[in-house]
């Protein structure tokens, strides 16, 4: 059972690690987190039963840290937009064309990161991560209504902001 | 017939994978029936296909690091009851031992710099040296020196912040050789510890002992009633200076400089 566990945290360190470097925006500090993480998890091991879902609750605890770390260093809490312009949508971009044309795919990468982190950070449990809406309800402690509104925002929010970006480039 | 709107807050759904039983079977036949939603499918597939592809965009130099993670992972034994000071030491050693550095070049003559570690830390412990930046916390020292010195440190987080036995306190900048040196001040069962670090350019580890581990040269040496633990390693040298008695020496070298987290 330990051996189990500790099988699956070693090979969720590469989707903590990207899901750290996401949020946190450095490398030193999401490997920071990243360890820290998985030091929390081998001493709290026994809190598991034999269907836990690892992989969401390694997330669960490295986003608690996160939060608290932030805390610490009094950055001010996420302001989510709620009202988002009703976005077209029209999406001509097909994801072949992403793949090869590096320019696209780099405005969307800084249209991410331009997202306010509630929004970077559920696009990329749903779809780095491809958690279920009910894993990121409980990653991110609130029901599956909100995720669900949040993810729509999310989205929207993410194709308003690259579109900007990309019009401006044309 | 089910309206338009719905059948846009199905797409997401269905994309998601979160359609199921009846509604997921109406879906399928409006889809069928009408081009306006076929061709919003294919686009919002088109989108989350593109978010996935994004990915692979996060790139992260993580070999080291994973090998070594996996490796304490791996190693790690559940029960751990005795913490042992030394460990505890060893510590602070191996978190600095993973400090990045980027060293300018450096133009003076070399000092005692362990005799201006112990007169910083009887400075420090005096209230002479207040400290700059008060924290307990690795990160927030780390940015604070940053851009203040001409070699870069961080201090990285303790492996198991729950257990850690010592604390951080905060940190300052000294002089020494008319340039600034970084002086970390900690405590470990109340009582005080100062860590310096400067270039090795213009400091050199000493001590009337000599203690060679994975290839670094500790030197220790005990002056004014204090202790002092010295070496260099990567273009930095390092002193610290504590009084806690019966300490062990070669113990927290071995720990930390081999990089093992052993039973603690
Ligand atoms: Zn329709």
């Amino acid at each position: 059972m330990i051996e189990k566990i500790k099988k699956e945290i070693i090979n969720s360190i590469d989707s903590l690690l990207r899901y750290a470097i996401v949020m946190v925006g450095n490398e030193e500090d999401a490997k920071d987190l990243v360890q820290e993480t998985c030091y929390k998890a081998l001493k709290n091991m026994n809190s598991l039963d034999e269907n836990s879902n690892v992989k969401a609750w390694l997330f669960t605890i490295m986003r608690n840290l996160w939060i608290n770390q932030r805390k610490r260093s009094q950055i001010s809490p996420v302001q989510l937009d709620e009202t988002i312009e009703d976005v077209c949508d029209e999406w001509n971009i097909n994801p072949e064309e992403l793949l090869i044309n590096n320019e696209v795919r780099q405005i969307l990468m800084r249209a991410l990161n331009e997202l306010p982190d509630a929004y970077r950070e559920i696009l990329v449990l749903r779809y780095f991560e491809d958690f279920s809406y009910n894993e990121i309800s409980k990653i991110l402690n609130c029901p599956v209504g909100t995720v669900m509104s949040r993810l729509n925002r999310a989205r929207e929010k993410l194709k308003e902001t690259f579109l900007k970006i990309y019009e401006k480039k044309q | 017939m089910i309206d338009h709107k719905t059948i846009k807050i199905w797409i997401n759904l269905y994309l998601d994978g979160e359609l199921a039983g009846d509604e997921l079977e109406l879906f399928k036949q409006h889809i069928k029936e009408c081009p306006d939603c076929t061709k919003i499918l294919k686009q919002q597939r088109d989108f989350i296909d593109s978010i996935r592809a994004l990915k692979d965009e996060v790139k992260i130099q993580s070999k080291d690091f994973k090998t070594e993670l996996t490796k304490q992972i791996e190693r790690f034994k559940p029960e751990r009851r005795k913490t042992i000071k030394y460990i505890a030491f060893a510590g602070i050693i191996a978190i600095l031992l993973i400090i990045t550095i980027s060293f300018i070049y450096f133009h003076s003559e070399r000092t005692d710099f362990v005799k201006i570690a112990v007169e910083n830390h009887m400075r420090q412990v005096n209230g002479q040296l207040p400290l700059e930046v008060v924290s307990s916390s690795e990160t927030e020292i780390s940015n604070w020196f940053n851009g203040k010195l001409k070699f870069n440190f961080r201090l990285p987080r303790y492996p198991d912040p729950s257990n850690q036995p010592y604390r951080i306190k905060g940190a300052r900048l000294v002089a020494l050789n008319n340039d600034y040196a970084a002086l970390v001040s900690y405590e470990m069962d109340n009582r005080p510890m100062t860590l310096f670090v400067a270039p090795s350019k213009s400091a050199t580890p000493y001590g009337k002992r000599k203690v060679n581990f994975k290839e670094i040269d500790f030197y220790l040496d005990t002056r004014d009633g204090f202790n002092i633990l010295s070496w260099t390693d990567k273009g930095l040298t390092y002193a610290l200076v504590f009084d806690f008695e019966n300490f062990d020496w070669k113990k927290p070298c071995i720990v930390c400089h081999s990089q093992e987290t052993k039973e603690m």
